[in-house]
């Protein structure tokens, strides 16, 4: 299954790369001056220090291979290579498979009620599309969000808690990027990539992504996904 | 002993620059705010500011309207954007894109301290 990308409709494209520049170049620059520190000066270094400089190439290594995981999966989907291979699978079962991909201290942020709809997704697409949108309101807030499962004519998945509807409106992200000198700006973007990427794979999979206010400035986030025998007598 | 004062709010990158100076005989401060680099370069004008441009509480670009003309900064930035580097050189700041080896961080340091030491002479007082 391919789709045209959801991210090429707006001119988020352009502003989210502009402004991931310094998140590329930060952990670059941590890992190419601690390797020549230890090339140069190991003879006269503690080992504490050696064993600093090398616990902080490991940890840059691996925020710089997120971000170029990131950017690799922007490139398939906005070239259009991303194909989708859906099946009926339990959505249930992976939305806990993306929450136990979370570190364990981010896990109890997390609960999960409700139906067990059967979708028609591509696993371990859907699940990376969960967990990047978990990433993104774990950066948000440290408050807890709890998910509810509803079947209807699809299969729907409620997130309450801490939802800013702002991020999640494209033109709003532009004019964040666009309007942001700081270094915040580096970081909004890593964040808004990763919430694009999160909706653009539901959208892929013909899910909806809708945000719905509650009482006062209280937001639910609502993504519906087709169900795996609606999908089957259409077809 | 030079001074020399690091704005960067990576703390992998301070350890870095921070090291290398050390083990060179250089006198080493840090604080990874852009506010407190410019109370702290106005309290007790360091020899050299080594400024991340990127930085928590705003753009290390404002720095240089806030401190003495001729204080001696290089700028390290990660960024490659030919209107940043215009802009800098309008400054007449010197800067360096990251990332880069120990042994060019001090040779930069080095060479930035005897460009800042000439520019402190009487002939030469402007920065910019």
């Amino acid at each position: 299954m391919t789709r045209s990308s959801p991210l090429s409709h707006s001119a988020l494209l352009p502003a989210l790369l502009a402004a991931l520049s310094h998140e590329l170049g930060s952990p670059l620059a941590a890992i190419k001056g601690a390797a020549t520190t230890l090339i140069d000066y190991r003879q006269r270094l503690p080992d504490d220090r050696i064993a600093g400089f090398l616990h902080s190439i490991d940890a840059q290594t691996d925020q710089l291979n997120a971000l170029i995981d990131d950017l690799v999966l922007l490139a398939k989907i906005e070239a259009g290579t991303l194909r989708l291979q859906p099946e009926p699978i339990a959505l249930r079962t992976v939305i806990e498979q993306a929450i136990d991909q979370l570190p364990s201290e981010q896990r109890g942020d997390f609960s999960l009620e409700g139906d067990d709809p059967q979708v028609m997704a591509d696993a371990p697409y859907l699940r990376q599309a969960l967990v990047l949108l978990l990433q993104h309101l774990r950066a948000s807030s440290n408050t807890p969000t709890s998910l509810r499962l509803e079947t209807l004519t699809t299969a729907q998945i409620w997130l309450s808690g801490p939802i800013d509807p702002k991020p999640h409106d494209p033109l709003a992200q532009v004019d964040q990027l666009v309007n942001s000198t700081d270094a915040s700006r580096g970081r909004q973007a890593v964040t808004l990539l990763r919430l694009a990427l999160s909706r653009a794979l539901i959208e892929l999979h013909g899910g909806q992504w809708g945000i719905e206010q509650r009482s006062g400035d209280e937001h639910a986030l609502c993504i519906t996904l087709p169900l795996a025998h609606e999908m089957a007598e259409s077809d | 002993m030079a001074h020399v004062l690091i704005i960067e709010d990576n703390p992998d990158f301070v350890d870095f620059v921070q090291v290398v100076l050390d083990l060179n005989g250089y006198d080493v401060a840090h604080t990874g705010s852009l506010h407190a680099g410019i109370r702290l370069s106005n309290e007790m004008p360091p020899d050299l500011v080594l400024l991340d441009l990127d930085l928590p509480d705003g753009n290390g670009l404002d720095f240089f309207d806030q401190v003495a003309a001729d204080m001696p900064v290089l700028v390290m930035t990660a960024s490659t954007d030919a209107d940043l580097a215009r802009h800098l050189q309008a400054l007449g700041a010197r800067y360096v894109i990251k990332p880069l080896a120990a042994r060019d961080l001090l040779d930069l340091v080095n060479t930035s301290l005897k460009k800042g030491a000439a520019h402190d002479s009487p002939a030469d007082s402007h920065r910019r």
